[in-house]
């Protein structure tokens, strides 16, 4: 693997782009090929993965249930392990931030994070603090979820409920304890439910375009897509590694990082990483990687696939930190990892030029 | 090509009409710079009052002359909270501004606060430190001589010690603190409540008097040094100008609507509203001491609307009117400005409508409540309507064929040197 020189070769496209007109590409795809590729990467990428979130969600309903009908230590450990294969569906398919996902808030209820202020903790803390001193069992329906914050609805409140020590002594001594973890993940079993059926519906917004549609055009919509899969990658490097590890060894705060509590941060990283590059080159023909060959960037396209593979060839070698610390060389693979996402994202951006896709503003612009 | 050379023609026309006859680039670019300069030096002078009206109130702690120094802190507000279109795309501002805007904060490092609060947090070993109340602190491997509280001690030694964000020493918010206290009504009606004895030499409450008035001195004192920085940057050939300069004029056009979006979407739709929306609580709220959160939206809101307008209404009361962006893209496009135009007052109705609410007590921690449906409505249309705008922002962006200068991140906008290193 030769990365200087696909440094090189990202900055070096980033820079002629800025000096040259911006026709140096003769045209981007046409409408068609964006539309091939936004039904590709409906019918190959997003359903999956969604319906694949559904039932890895049912799943983890169910163990819940079952830990709550009959308590006991092997209960709880299928209730964990089923809840870090779920959290592995959700990571699979977090990127995708447009449709049915983003509906009465979806997104934010299956997963509030980073929580800076401890709000999941201490939201939660209220809710079970108020059953307990309540003369009768407070009931967790629709409307409590229609009103209760975005804090206490999705994974990492169940994250927090199966692995908080602190928290789990109250399983016994609260009644309530269960009824409501087995409601936040029957929410979230619905939720998820609801987003692979109104997906179905999705599909009419990917058959005409114009005024009155959701999109402009196919490259309007091609264009969310594609953020889906370019953004997220300085996001990752940013929340995800840059924050929690901090600039030295001393100050790592692995607190800070994603699923601290169930010992997945980097399980969570590896899934990102699969499952963009998945939407990157993975669905076929009519792909990005496709895409950018036949817009005259094969070398570019090339190096993109190239630096996925590496960085999740890295990421394979990356391990869990032990009681929250990493050793000097864990710290190190993983700043380098995170040197490879940047690069990555470099690249990613100079290749929305020969694309001619404009990405607009994201959410992280600010801040 | 085409915008290159009709950028470098209208460079050569004199701007004689506000019409939307051809509006030179650099004309634009230079009365931005202007706006800039007016409106931080606007905030100088309104942080000098703050500092009158604090010295007066240290002179004789009344709960009168606190409410003059309240008074002169929201008044601070106005023009600063102007300025924070120029915070984003401009790598001088966003740099400097956490040490006088920085949120949220744990406000538990600087005084005493209600056992609600906690005692710790996983992220922060600083979370209760309280340096008026300990002359020195031993935490997390880190040893503090606090037994002098001043400007350097809060700038330069308790700002963002330890590498977290929210050990906010410095700026508006903590004076904020200092002067309202917590608010622990919730999302009920109802601000910080601090009483004025907290400063009082003879009849002190809640201890260490004296160290909390060399504090809010401190920080005051601070916050005008700041700010007098943050001007003087924006003077005819000061370096915020210079830095612009060197972007040319396309980097110039495209830092001025990188912060117009940046400012509208990620940071206040999202960060500083939305946010609070979704989790319901009153700790997510931008002024959460004083509860003046409606007129910082709504003057960040306005700070958007005055750098593509050109016009700033400036806080003696004059109009400060030049040549704008508005006219740049309307003369490239006129449905686009005229569209940005009305949804730049939209959005201001909208946000209109949240300060009417907190003028009758419905300030923003109430209207993000769990339930309060209708108040959740309220924010939720100012969440559109800057969602909304800032579409039309990258439209605004196309039609000045400015899309190939890298938005966010902004790499190529903080530093010129990395475009043409290739």
């Amino acid at each position: 693997m030769n990365t200087a020189l696909s440094i090189k070769t990202a900055a070096s496209a980033a820079a002629l782009s800025l000096l040259l007109p911006a026709n140096l590409y003769a045209q981007g795809p046409s409408l068609e090929r964006w539309q091939a590729f936004n039904q590709s990467a409906i019918a190959e990428h997003i359903t999956p993965k969604y319906r694949q979130l559904a039932s890895q969600s049912s799943l983890l309903v169910r163990s819940i249930n079952k830990f709550c009908a009959q308590r006991s230590d092997v209960s709880l450990g299928n209730a964990k392990a089923q809840f870090k294969q779920t959290q592995q569906a959700w990571q699979q398919i977090q990127h995708i931030q447009f449709g049915p996902v983003t509906m009465l808030m979806r997104n934010f209820s299956l997963q509030y994070w980073p929580d800076k202020k401890n709000l999941g903790g201490r939201q939660l803390n209220t809710l079970l603090k108020k059953a307990m001193v309540s003369s009768t069992q407070p009931s967790y329906d629709n409307d409590f979820f229609a009103k209760a914050s975005v804090a206490v609805k999705g994974y990492p409140a169940l994250e927090r409920m199966l692995f908080d020590q602190k928290l789990l002594v109250q399983l016994h001594s609260n009644a309530s304890y269960c009824p409501l973890m087995q409601a936040i993940a029957s929410h979230i079993g619905e939720n998820t439910a609801a987003i692979v059926s109104e997906w179905q519906l999705e599909l009419a917004n990917y058959r005409e375009y114009g005024e009155d549609s959701s999109y402009q055009s196919s490259m309007e919509a091609a264009t969310e897509i594609l953020k889906a899969l370019v953004e997220p990658v300085e996001g990752i490097s940013d929340a995800k590694i840059a924050v929690p590890l901090g600039r030295q060894l001393q100050k790592m705060r692995w607190r800070k990082s994603e699923s601290w509590r169930s010992a997945q941060s980097i399980e969570n990283l590896r899934s990102n990483v699969t499952s963009l590059q998945h939407l990157y080159s993975g669905i076929g023909a009519d792909s990005a990687k496709a895409l950018l060959i036949e817009s005259g960037a094969a070398e570019l396209a090339e190096t993109i696939d190239q630096q996925f593979s590496a960085l999740a060839l890295q990421l394979r070698a990356v391990t869990e930190p032990n009681d929250m610390q990493y050793q000097q060389q864990q710290f190190d693979q993983l700043a380098q990892v995170q040197q490879q996402l940047k690069r990555l994202g470099d690249s990613l951006l100079a290749a929305m030029k020969p694309l001619q896709i404009n990405l607009g503003f994201n959410r992280r612009d600010g801040d | 090509m085409k915008s290159f050379s009709a950028l470098a023609l209208s460079v050569a026309i004199a701007m004689t009409s506000a019409a939307q006859a051809a509006t030179p680039a650099a004309a634009v670019i230079k009365h931005y710079g202007d706006i800039a300069q007016a409106t931080f030096e606007d905030s100088l002078k309104t942080a000098r009052d703050l500092e009158v009206n604090i010295a007066a109130f240290l002179d004789n702690p009344t709960e009168a002359t606190m409410q003059s120094a309240k008074n002169s802190w929201i008044a601070a507000r106005v023009p600063y909270q102007q300025t924070e279109a120029y915070r984003f795309g401009n790598a001088i501002v966003d740099e400097w501004e956490g040490r006088v805007n920085a949120w949220p904060l744990d406000e538990g490092l600087i005084d005493y606060v209600d056992s609600s609060y906690g005692a710790e947090s996983d992220e922060n070993p600083f979370y209760a430190a309280n340096v008026i109340a300990n002359k020195s602190l031993s935490i997390a491997g880190v040893k503090i001589d606090a037994s002098k509280i001043t400007p350097q001690l809060l700038g330069e030694k308790l700002q963002e010690i330890d590498e977290v964000e929210s050990n906010v020493a410095t700026g508006y918010h903590a004076i904020e603190f200092l002067l309202w206290g917590q608010d622990l009504n919730g999302t009920d009606q109802g601000a910080g409540n601090r009483a004025a004895t907290d400063y009082s030499l003879t009849d002190c409450t809640n201890g260490n008097c004296d160290r909390r008035r060399d504090y809010l001195n401190a920080a005051t004192a601070l916050l005008v040094t700041d700010l007098q920085e943050m001007a003087t940057n924006w003077q005819p050939n000061g370096a915020a100008r210079v830095e612009l300069a060197a972007k040319g004029e396309r980097g110039g056009l495209a830092t001025i609507l990188t912060g117009m979006g940046s400012l509208s979407y990620g940071e206040l739709a999202g960060e500083r509203i939305k946010l609070g929306l979704i989790v319901h609580d009153p700790e997510e709220e931008h002024d959460c001491f004083s509860d003046n959160t409606h007129f910082s939206h709504f003057y960040d809101a306005m700070s958007i609307k005055n750098v593509y307008t050109g016009e700033y209404r400036r806080v003696d009361g004059t109009l400060l009117k030049g040549p704008s962006l508005s006219a740049l893209v309307a003369a490239a496009d006129s449905a686009v400005d005229s569209k940005l135009n009305s949804q730049l007052n939209a959005t201001q109705d909208y946000m209109q409508v949240m300060v009417d609410q907190a003028q009758k007590g419905n300030t923003f921690d109430v209207l993000i409540g769990s339930g309060n449906t209708a108040g959740n409505a309220i924010v939720q249309d100012v969440v559109d309507a800057l969602t909304d705008q800032t579409k039309t922002i990258e439209a605004a962006i196309n039609v000045l064929k400015l899309s190939d200068i890298e938005l966010e991140g902004s790499d190529s906008l903080d530093d010129p040197a990395s475009i043409t290193a290739g």
